[in-house]
């Protein structure tokens, strides 16, 4: 059985060398280099071709995602796996986004760095469990989000005005201004169309207001 | 009169209010002092009328007197006409009788031969003596006319050689069968009518002429001696005698007014004469005596007017009745007004300066008054400032000069100083003029540039303080993030190697000492996190955005959304990013901590033109946006929202709130984007 090839990239000595460390002394595991920034990185995985980069994401020359996305066009059969201190539903995100099979914190890789390598290693997908939960409650707000309303058949015309005006931001005083009417109407037709509508907060206005082309001056 | 000189009058004399009021005063009282006189006059009228009709009555008191003399005269003769001696022819006996009755009457009888006129007896020549042969004119003219009439006749004055006497004649003819026998006449000396004419008690300096038809003077009351001579003007006492009445001046200089009454027995006229200085005393007094109260209460009047003429001015003013100033006052107006005042003419020739004017340029005293306005501004200013000047004059308006420019003007010594100009159009009559007034702003210019100073520094440093702390903050989170968190994953990554040559006792410790050392990672994590989150700089502000709102909804339970429609969000200014993020962590701050019955918060971005805006929406409970605004205490709205207020302002951003009680609230935040240099 072929070991599983590894090269590790890392800014940071100390780590490195622990993770260097907890690769050596696996059986089946061979590294196959290490580098300590991103240019280095992305020379030595393009060179060795390994069958997983784990890389830093915070690294100079390179970043992790920038090199994950660079891997993806130019070695597209290495697996990357970023390592990285970030909890960010932000960078797990971008990491997603750029092409790569895992998503490690650093601080559980001494823990899951194995078995992590090993998931993926088998074409599988590896989610530090403590950002795992993040993502999930983003896919179930997408979902919600996905079932707005595609019409505004139901609106009157002072409802859809209202709704528009608001969508490009116009404050509530500004609003009656423009409509000549009171405050309080405009807060009525805004509940109003927003029920009829399904619409929950102002965002969901926005992106409503967007899909009927009302916003196009913006 | 033109106006320059009267305006430049009012402030070289100062032309009193007194005068003014006198005047008026004046005005009203003349008309009516006329009026009075007149009526004055008038009112003498009746007392006048009474003279003359007192005069009237006394010529018409001595013509009677003379026609009762007359006709006694005539009486005495008709009854000597019957004596039985002139019938018998008893001339001598008729003779003494006719001298008896001479005697008793003092005038002389004498009988005439009708023929000749010669004189048949006389009673003032004893019998037998020689008659006087000369007969005057006037005698025979008499007798002629009584012998032609057959009735009784009264001559004109003749002096009577026989009486050495002025006298008149009153004859008779006497009829002896169907033919004058004889005429006879008695003589009556003037003096007897003067005696007739001084009864007539006439008041003292009144005069009473007795005139004949041949115009001589049978009597005058006040001399005796012009009895017999004739009139001194026949003329002018023949239109009296005509009119009536009428003025005559005597030889003696003395003006009469005269009233004519006729004796028709005798054909004689009696003229009374006023002297007319005595039929105008009353007028006279009356007119001296309204001229004397009539002026006295003028002069009183006029008095009183300049004594209480500024007091007037004063109490209108204390009234509160609308007036315009009085010259003294616009004086002191246009001297004490804190603020250069000058007038100009349309050649842009100073008319008027105050005192303070000339102070503010260093001119003395009137220096100003004639020349042209443009020495009052720097050289290189006044071609256009001559120009400017015209073109005002072609459309005056009220406003300040060179708006949106510096304005300078210049001293009699050269030295410039800034000034602020007002302008003021007046259009009179005269022609049109422009007021300016001139502020020195020097001070204020002072002020103001320190003032300016101060806030910029203020601005200045509170813009550090927040780059220093996020900078700090930016630097303990990486401290923390990556130092620290490296270090501690290279302890996790030593500890698990180490695992592997440990007992299994051992190997449990280690393992729940890495299970801690993990826990401290998620805690130092947290607080990087908190502090500056790395995804700023490294993903962008969007992603770094779109993950702290999702982070504190799952924190807190509310369901937060993102939505930014601005693709080029990550490129605007550090600060003005660091500024985004912080505004929106501190708003959701708020939220959390004041609104937490809130369910759902939206945020979101977009850019119209080159404003960036950014919405901020909760369905909380909603708060006082007015009273919570700017007081600073420590409600929601308090120091979350001033903390907000001050990050807009230092780059420049403003926030607006609407918040309804029990349906939310919703922060709008712009920033302006304009001097942006992308940074890309």
């Amino acid at each position: 059985m072929a070991k599983i090839r590894i090269a590790l990239c890392d800014d940071h000595p100390i780590v490195l060398s622990g993770l260097s460390n907890l690769i050596e002394a696996e059986e089946d595991f061979e590294l196959v280099g290490t580098a300590p920034d991103g240019a280095a990185g992305l020379r030595l995985i393009l060179d060795k071709k390994p069958d997983i980069a784990v890389v830093d994401i915070s690294m100079p020359m390179i970043n992790g995602i920038a090199l994950a996305r660079r891997l993806a066009a130019e070695a597209p059969t290495v697996k990357v796996m970023v390592l990285t201190l970030h909890e960010d539903k932000a960078f797990l995100k971008q990491a997603l986004e750029a092409g790569v099979q895992g998503y490690l914190l650093k601080r559980s890789a001494a823990e899951n760095l194995i078995e992590a390598a090993r998931t993926v290693s088998s074409g599988g997908r590896y989610i530090d469990p403590a950002v795992a939960g993040l993502i999930a409650d983003d896919a179930a707000h997408r979902r919600r989000r996905a079932g707005g309303p595609e019409s505004t058949l139901d609106l009157t015309e002072r409802e859809a005005d209202v709704l528009k005006f608001t969508a490009l931001g116009h404050t509530t005083k500004e609003t009656a201004r423009r409509l000549d009417v009171g405050v309080k109407s405009v807060e009525t037709y805004k509940s109003r169309a927003m029920e009829k509508l399904g619409l929950k907060t102002r965002a969901e206005i926005v992106r409503f207001a967007a899909t009927q082309g009302w916003l196009a001056e913006l | 009169m033109n106006i320059a000189r009267y305006l430049a009058r009012i402030r070289s004399r100062g032309v009193s209010i007194r005068v003014f009021l006198a005047a008026l005063v004046a005005a009203i009282l003349l008309p009516t002092l006329v009026v009075g006189g007149w009526l004055t006059v008038r009112s003498t009228a009746p007392e006048r009328e009474l003279l003359v009709r007192t005069s009237q009555s006394k010529a018409g008191e001595v013509v009677a007197d003379i026609e009762d003399d007359i006709a006694a005269a005539k009486a005495t003769l008709t009854a000597l006409t019957s004596s039985q001696f002139l019938e018998n022819g008893d001339i001598e006996s008729f003779h003494r009788q006719c001298t008896e009755v001479a005697k008793y009457l003092g005038a002389q009888l004498a009988l005439r031969d009708p023929r000749d006129g010669r004189q048949i007896m006389n009673s003032a020549v004893a019998w037998g003596q020689p008659m006087s042969s000369g007969n005057p004119q006037q005698a025979l003219d008499a007798m002629q006319e009584a012998i032609r009439t057959g009735s009784s006749t009264v001559s004109n004055v003749f002096f009577s050689p026989t009486l050495n006497k002025f006298v008149i004649n009153v004859g008779i003819p006497v009829m002896r069968q169907g033919a004058v026998a004889y005429f006879l006449s008695v003589s009556i000396p003037l003096h007897t009518f003067a005696d007739s004419l001084q009864g007539a008690a006439l008041p003292p300096n009144w005069v009473v002429s007795l005139v004949d038809a041949d115009n001589t003077i049978i009597a005058r009351s006040d001399r005796n001696d012009l009895a017999g001579t004739k009139l001194y003007n026949p003329e002018v006492v023949k239109r009296i005698v005509e009119d009536g009445s009428g003025f005559a001046t005597s030889r003696f200089g003395v003006r009469h007014r005269w009233v004519a009454h006729r004796s028709p027995s005798t054909g004689w006229y009696a003229l009374v004469g006023i002297p007319v200085s005595e039929l105008d005393a009353p007028m006279q007094r009356a007119l001296i005596a309204y001229g004397a109260v009539g002026g006295t209460f003028f002069m009183l009047a006029m008095a009183l007017a300049l004594f209480f003429s500024d007091r007037v001015a004063q109490w209108f003013g204390e009234m509160g009745i609308d007036r315009t100033p009085t010259r003294d006052e616009f004086r002191t107006l246009f001297e004490s007004a804190p603020n250069g005042v000058l007038v100009a003419d349309a050649k842009g020739l100073i008319v008027l300066a105050n005192e303070k004017l000339e102070n503010q340029f260093g001119y003395p005293l009137g220096e100003l008054i004639g020349r042209p306005v443009e020495m009052l501004v720097p050289e290189r200013f006044s071609a256009g400032h001559r120009s400017e000047r015209e073109n005002f004059s072609l459309a005056p308006e009220f406003r300040a000069m060179g708006a949106g420019r510096e304005l300078y003007g210049r001293r009699k010594d050269g030295s410039e100083f800034r000034i602020e100009v007002g302008l003021n159009p007046i259009a009179t009559s005269s022609g049109d003029f422009i007021m300016a007034t001139i502020v020195d702003i020097t001070a204020r210019i002072l002020s103001e540039r320190k003032l300016k100073t101060a806030l910029t520094e203020r601005d200045d440093l509170r813009r550090r303080f927040m780059q220093a702390q996020e900078s700090e903050r930016l630097r303990l989170a990486h401290e923390l993030h990556d130092q620290t968190g490296q270090t501690l994953t290279a302890a996790l990554l030593e500890l698990k190697a180490l695992e592997s040559q440990l007992t299994d006792g051992e190997r449990l410790r280690v393992r729940a000492l890495r299970k801690s050392m993990e826990n401290m990672g998620k805690t130092l994590h947290r607080v990087a996190w908190e502090l500056r989150p790395a995804s700023i700089d490294e993903l962008g502000l969007t992603s770094a955005l779109a993950n702290y709102v999702s982070e504190w909804g799952s924190q807190y339970g509310i369901e937060a959304d993102f939505l930014c429609r601005d693709p080029r969000l990550d490129s605007i200014a550090e600060e003005k990013r660091t500024a985004v993020y912080r505004i929106v962590q501190e708003t959701l701050t708020n939220v959390a901590k004041h609104a937490q019955s809130a369910t759902s918060v939206s945020v979101v971005i977009d850019r119209l033109d080159s404003t960036l805006r950014l919405t901020i929406e909760d369905n909380g409970p909603g708060i006082d946006a007015e009273a919570g605004d700017e007081t600073g205490s420590k409600s929601r709205g308090g120091l979350g929202l001033a903390g907000i207020r001050e990050r807009l302002t230092l780059i420049g951003g403003e926030l607006e709130i609407e918040s309804t009680l029990g349906a939310g609230t919703t922060i709008f935040a712009r920033i302006p984007l304009d001097s942006e240099k992308v940074t890309a």
